[in-house]
């Protein structure tokens, strides 16, 4: 019997090595890897701070980097200066001041900031010396850098859907273990419960939540109220559908084999019952985080949600509600595509999770 | 050690009420074997399943009085009764690869009965679950361990569910069907193992089966049970050489042919 040690696998590495050849997923993966990448070191990434303004600079469009001077040569990367003019309807024009130029400075300090809330660092990625600006990708009503504020916005956004799936899943599959695993009564009034709260339409529920949050609330009260309240919409639908595979779950030999080893029955319900409805769970939690970002986004657009200065991907889409500042401005249209991109990275990568998860699927298709 | 008294249980089946098991008086001593045969259906399985109150909602103990080592344990509180699961009196089920978490290895799960009823600490754990693997005749439990319960054969299965039986030191061992689903040759490994074990660790053994062979092989008293009721005991040798009562004679008969 000689030869190589066996390895064994067991079904989530299985899992995921047919979810590492899965290529359009992976590349969601990556994608998803460089948002919040950009999101979490959002200060090192951004030239300026989400409340740097400049009101002369209002709306103004993306600012071209030059790699050509003058003369036709290759330099080092330079913005020019911006002079802003009125037309005769009172509309801003901004025109190129070839003989202001301002050199992109990469690895420059600049405003002191913490790496991780912790490290303290002033180190930013690129910047240009003032009085000039680099909008990126434009800027917005109050001139401030519609790149900066969508990579710091990604942090309210991205981190929402993570840490309320997180709460509503933990409050989700507890709630639904406990009506599974011990039925009757217990079952009986936590499924009624449940159903209370998926009566109520999402939208209108949020909304009266959010009416009950105190309107002096600061930024962080706000985002955690946020959360809690998409958390406590949430948990409903997945308790029910875990309630149900406990249910089947209980009668399994294995589960008398744990009382009978003396287990306790939460012991037995999270040990033992709850690990089998994890690829399950897993596949219902990627394909719920987009509802949790969209539902964030809606609220802050409507005005609800997280408030001016701060950023959040909704509050900066709510900018881009009028034709006008569509017609003149459009590149504030720009989070809605990151909404888009980070739903639709979800989105694959929950379908892709399935697919390797769910051994029923892998009949279909190819083999 | 364990002596059951009058135990009766019952099920409400729609409008009436069954009798499953009625006034079952059945005594295990200290290291003795004790064969509880019977055909399906007879109230065998439910009277061991009583014994550590694991019956499902259903079924309800009606009267009677389960003494273990001067304990009722009908009457004791569940927290008490997890103490006493696993740890005094613990069972070995008929099918392993379903009384096994398919999601976890058996290291692991051996592990957790150590974890809840000793004061082992986790390297101490790794090197008690080769013991046991070893005790009960598994060569490589090196390997056993880091495997999960559809990768072993029946056989080292059911040894397994007995080395996580023994885990922590049990006097008692319900074993409900311990080798139906073994071949022959298994089957005569794993009596051996029963009676290597009772006489290592000093332990009973309630062993549920149909199957009086065996019973004749492994146990010291038998009783036979049919309908719910104790309808002969004795010594194993006794009954089974001199039956006494109609169905064990008719459950000698099956096994002859």
């Amino acid at each position: 019997m000689a030869g190589k040690p066996e390895k064994h696998y067991n079904q989530f590495q299985l899992a995921l090595k047919a979810f590492g050849r899965n290529r359009l997923a992976m590349a969601c993966f990556y994608v998803l890897i460089a948002l919040y990448g950009l999101a979490i070191f959002a200060d090192f990434f951004t030239p300026y701070s989400y409340d740097d303004e400049n009101r002369i600079y209002s709306y103004s469009p993306p600012t071209k980097i030059h790699i050509f001077n003058e003369q036709g040569h290759l330099t080092r990367p330079f913005v020019y200066g911006t002079k802003v003019t009125f037309d005769q309807y009172h509309r801003r024009m901004y025109e190129v001041k070839k003989d202001e130029r301002y050199p992109v400075r990469f690895l420059t300090p600049g405003q002191e900031y913490r790496i991780l809330g912790i490290v303290p660092s002033r180190i930013r990625l690129f910047s240009v010396d003032e009085p000039g600006r680099i909008y990126l990708w434009g800027a917005d009503s109050r001139g401030r850098d519609l790149y900066s504020r969508l990579i710091y916005g990604g942090r309210v956004s991205l981190s929402i859907g993570l840490i309320g799936v997180m709460i509503s899943f933990t409050i989700g599959l507890v709630i639904g273990g406990i009506a599974g695993y011990y039925g009757g009564k217990i079952d009986d009034m936590l499924m009624r419960i449940c159903e209370m709260f998926m009566m109520v339409p999402g939208f209108y529920l949020l909304l009266a939540l959010r009416a009950v949050v105190p309107a002096d609330f600061n930024s962080v009260q706000v985002y955690i109220a946020i959360i809690v309240i998409l958390s406590f919409i949430g948990w409903a639908e997945l308790a029910r559908i875990i309630r149900g595979m406990c249910l089947s779950l209980r009668e399994r030999d294995f589960v008398l084999a744990a009382r009978a080893m003396g287990l306790s029955d939460m012991a037995i319900i999270i040990k033992h019952i709850l690990p089998h409805t994890l690829s399950y769970s897993i596949i219902a939690i990627m394909l719920s985080i987009p509802g949790y970002i969209l539902a964030e986004s809606g609220l802050s657009l409507i005005g609800l949600g997280i408030q001016d200065p701060y950023a959040s991907w909704g509050n900066l889409l709510s900018e881009a509600m009028g034709i006008i500042q569509i017609k003149f401005a459009p590149w504030i249209l720009l989070p809605g595509f990151f909404i888009f991109l980070t739903v639709m990275c979800f989105n694959v990568i929950g379908d892709a999770l399935r697919d390797c998860l769910d051994p029923k699927f892998k009949m279909e298709g190819k083999v | 050690m364990l002596n059951i008294n009058g135990l009766t249980i019952k099920v409400a089946d729609g409008m009436d009420v069954k009798t499953l098991v009625a006034g079952v008086d059945l005594p295990i001593g200290e290291e003795r074997i004790v064969g509880l045969v019977g055909g399906s259906g007879s109230g065998k399985t439910t009277t061991g399943l009583a014994i550590l109150r694991l019956l499902s909602s259903q079924l309800n103990i009606t009267s009677g009085k389960i003494d273990f080592l001067g304990k009722d344990l009908l009457a004791c509180p569940e927290k008490e009764l997890r103490r006493i699961r696993g740890k005094d009196i613990s069972m070995v089920f008929q099918e392993p690869l379903n009384a096994f978490n398919p999601v976890f290895t058996i290291s692991q799960q051996i592990g957790e009965v150590l974890k809840y009823h000793t004061k082992l600490t986790r390297r101490q754990r790794k090197e008690r679950i080769e013991e046991l693997l070893n005790m009960v005749g598994i060569k490589d439990p090196v390997r056993v361990c880091r495997n999960y319960p559809h990768q072993l054969s029946g056989g080292m299965r059911q040894r397994a569910m007995i080395a996580q039986a023994i885990a922590a030191n049990p006097k008692l061992i319900i074993a409900d069907e311990p080798t139906s689903n073994l071949d022959v040759t298994l089957q005569a490994r794993i009596i051996e193992l029963f009676r290597s074990l009772r006489a290592d660790l000093k332990l009973s053994i309630l062993l549920i089966t149909h199957d009086l062979g065996l019973v004749a092989h492994l146990a010291d008293e038998v009783a036979v049970m049919q309908q719910g009721k104790i309808v002969e005991t004795g010594a194993t040798r006794q009954v089974l050489e001199n039956p006494s009562h109609a169905y064990t004679k008719k459950l000698m008969e099956v096994v002859k042919i």
